[in-house]
């Protein structure tokens, strides 16, 4: 068995991360990347990392022929890792039909390529899938909902797609529900760039203490929680990154048609107010904020229940809210002081 | 921090694009011909695929005199096409966004109105004796538009005139005008011969431009800001002439190099050798408004062309 494994997407922000977990575990890797929301240069700090070297393609996921060509080319690939897609909620809600023939026909192609080729799959997908679920933490049996947002429909359409494309076929397939990844890599040289301004916390965040941005706003102080602003299971980016690793592994002692979805997320909920404080507490720095009100679509309080990613795939996230904070702030640091160097 | 990929560092101009970019501090990459054949499309592919290539200078040709071209018209279309094909395409595939194409002035017909303005190409036939080397570098430039056009890349083309300086072809026999007069006058001199044959009346005009003069303009078309560039240039004619914007009689060039190497005898002209055309001039109004002008003048850089010869001729020979 070959020790390949094509990486869709791999230059994105959880692509990368893996990159290096998997180099980091004997894996070698092919990144196929259309860099519309990253640039080559992730991939020399890929290398600067790990110490090794990968291949790779400048392929839209979209273009089945030149996805077919790739592996036409670089031979047996034990395993596709599909990241390769558009992520923003917002985005998805003004162009819905952007975000299906990219998400969903992606897919396809993807599978595709599995079936003829006998490659495994490990599928990106996320929490979205649950909607406004209300037993928490949440499980992998809980019901799921495509209604909320275009995106999430994507992701919940896609996991129906592989349950059904791995039977009768000589794959196997593994869908991972991210909950909110964060953090960036300990070396300083791999995170979450922002081509655009992000409307997720953390970057939010850093982008306030770099004085980006003039002030943060903190959406609701009357959720039923502790200080009153919403929870969330942030997990480190490194840790998400070994879940892969550890489903790569995992699936390889399954049978053909195995299908299996995981939680991965850190099993525990960090309230948006602790997050700013840890940021402020562990970086030395201030975050202006203000309280405003409720945004629509939030849900209060989410977080993962994660005892079957651990029992199965003997996975667990490790790294701490404090590495979270730190890995975050060093990378935005070094990023805007190689911004000023060019 | 760009990482620029030089096809060709060996070559004349491609040493110059080197020795321009080292100045600008931008890692560059190269390969020998020995560790990257840019004829084979497998290597070439992997090649890029390896190694995260931000832009690419592609200097590489197949390049040779008249009876060069005239031997092996086979050699230089087909190896010429290859190594631009599969150069295009793999930077392409890899997500290379800047590609800078270098071309030639044979590209335009025969009988072009001089100076030769980049809208005469393809208006008309070429010079039979290059046809095969001007038809791969007119493949070249449309295959740069064509992926432009449908991939969105960034691929730009420079037409250069006769080029000379640092790490030219010093060769007795197959060597262009320029290192051949240098070559001949110098070993007149040093032999005590009282006279020098040039080839051809000494009346046809011919432009050169120096080589660091050129590597500056490479870097200059490729640097020029996208918007401002698109303003210039269409989508389907977008490559640049890039000379000095004026020429010189044969007589004239002779008599220069006679004075920078010191060779006080005669200079005769043989008749009964072929002319070629009388005179072939590049039009360089387009870069000129782009904000490039040459800046070195013939005089200047003969005598540092010589100065580099002496250093190094008896390395080549």
């Amino acid at each position: 068995m070959t020790n390949k494994i094509l990486v869709t997407g791999g230059y994105g922000y959880i692509g990368s991360h893996t990159v290096i977990a998997l180099q980091e575990q004997g894996f070698e890797c092919i990144v196929l990347d259309n860099l519309i929301n990253s640039d080559l240069s992730v991939g020399r700090r890929i290398e600067r990392v790990s110490g090794k070297k990968h291949l790779f393609y400048n392929v839209d996921i979209g273009d089945r022929a030149a996805l077919m060509d790739v592996f036409a080319k670089e031979g047996p690939i034990s395993t596709v890792i599909h990241f390769a897609a558009f992520k923003s909620v917002n985005e998805s809600v003004l162009d819905p039909v952007k975000y299906f023939d990219n998400n969903v026909l992606g897919l396809i192609n993807v599978i595709k390529a599995c079936e003829v080729h006998g490659a495994d799959l490990v599928f990106s997908s996320s929490c979205t899938v649950y909607g406004t679920a209300l037993d928490m933490p949440v499980k992998e049996n809980a019901p799921t909902h495509s209604q909320e947002s275009p995106y999430g429909a994507t992701k919940a359409v896609a996991e129906t797609l592989i349950h059904h494309a791995v039977v009768n076929r000589e794959f196997r397939a593994t869908s991972l529900r991210y909950f909110n990844p964060v953090g960036a890599h300990e070396s300083g040289l791999i995170g979450e760039v922002q081509i655009s301004k992000s409307v997720n916390l953390l970057p939010i965040i850093v982008d306030v203490a770099l004085g980006k941005r003039t002030i943060l706003e903190i959406f609701g102080d009357n959720y039923p929680t502790d200080d009153g602003s919403c929870i969330r299971d942030f997990i480190h980016v490194c840790d998400v990154a070994e879940a892969h690793v550890a489903a790569v592994k995992h699936m390889k002692s399954q049978d053909v048609n195995y299908y299996d979805i995981f939680n991965i997320g850190c099993g525990r909920g960090t309230s948006v107010l602790e997050m700013v404080s840890s940021f402020e507490l562990i970086n030395k720095v201030n975050v202006r904020r203000r309280i405003v009100g409720r945004r629509a679509g939030d849900v209060g309080i989410v977080w993962a229940d994660v005892s079957k990613s651990k029992m199965i795939l003997n996975w667990e996230a490790t790294r701490s809210l404090e590495v979270i904070v730190k890995t975050a702030w060093d990378f935005a640091v070094g990023m805007d002081k190689w911004a000023d160097k060019k | 921090m760009v990482k620029i990929f030089v096809a060709g560092h060996k070559g004349m101009v491609g040493s110059a694009i080197c020795r321009q970019l080292t100045s600008i501090g931008d890692e560059i990459v190269t390969a020998t011909h020995k560790e990257l054949d840019l004829t084979s499309q497998s290597q070439v592919v992997s090649f890029f695929s390896e190694n995260k290539i931000d832009q690419v200078y592609l200097a590489a040709a197949k390049v040779g005199g008249i009876n060069a071209n005239s031997t092996y018209p086979a050699d230089f279309i087909y190896q010429n096409l290859m190594i631009q094909s599969n150069v295009i395409d793999s930077a392409y595939r890899t997500g290379v966004k800047k590609l800078m194409f270098l071309g030639s002035s044979c590209i335009y017909p025969k009988f072009a109105s001089q100076p030769m303005n980049e809208t005469s190409l393809l208006s008309g036939l070429l010079e039979p004796t290059n046809e095969p080397y001007a038809i791969a570098k007119i493949a070249g430039i449309k295959m740069c538009e064509s992926y432009n056009v449908q991939f969105g890349t960034d691929y730009r083309c420079v037409m250069p005139t006769n080029l000379y300086g640092l790490g030219d072809n010093f060769h007795p026999e197959n060597s262009h005008v320029v290192p051949a007069l240098i070559r001949r006058f110098h070993e007149a001199r040093y032999t005590s011969q009282s006279s020098v044959v040039v080839w051809g009346s000494g009346t046809v005009k011919r432009e050169f431009l120096h080589v660091d003069d050129m590597a500056r303009a490479c870097c200059f078309v490729m640097n020029h800001p996208k918007d401002s560039y698109s303003k210039v240039v269409k989508p389907t004619l977008s490559h640049v002439n890039v000379g000095l914007g004026e020429d010189v009689s044969i007589t004239e060039l002779a008599t220069l190099i006679a004075k920078v190497v010191g060779f006080t005898g005669d200079i005769i002209f043989d008749t009964s050798k072929p002319d070629g055309p009388p005179r072939k001039l590049l039009d360089i109004s387009l870069i000129k408004a782009m904000g490039w002008n040459p800046r070195i003048d013939l005089h200047e850089g003969l005598k540092s062309t010589y100065a580099w010869f002496i250093e190094n001729s008896t390395l080549r020979d």
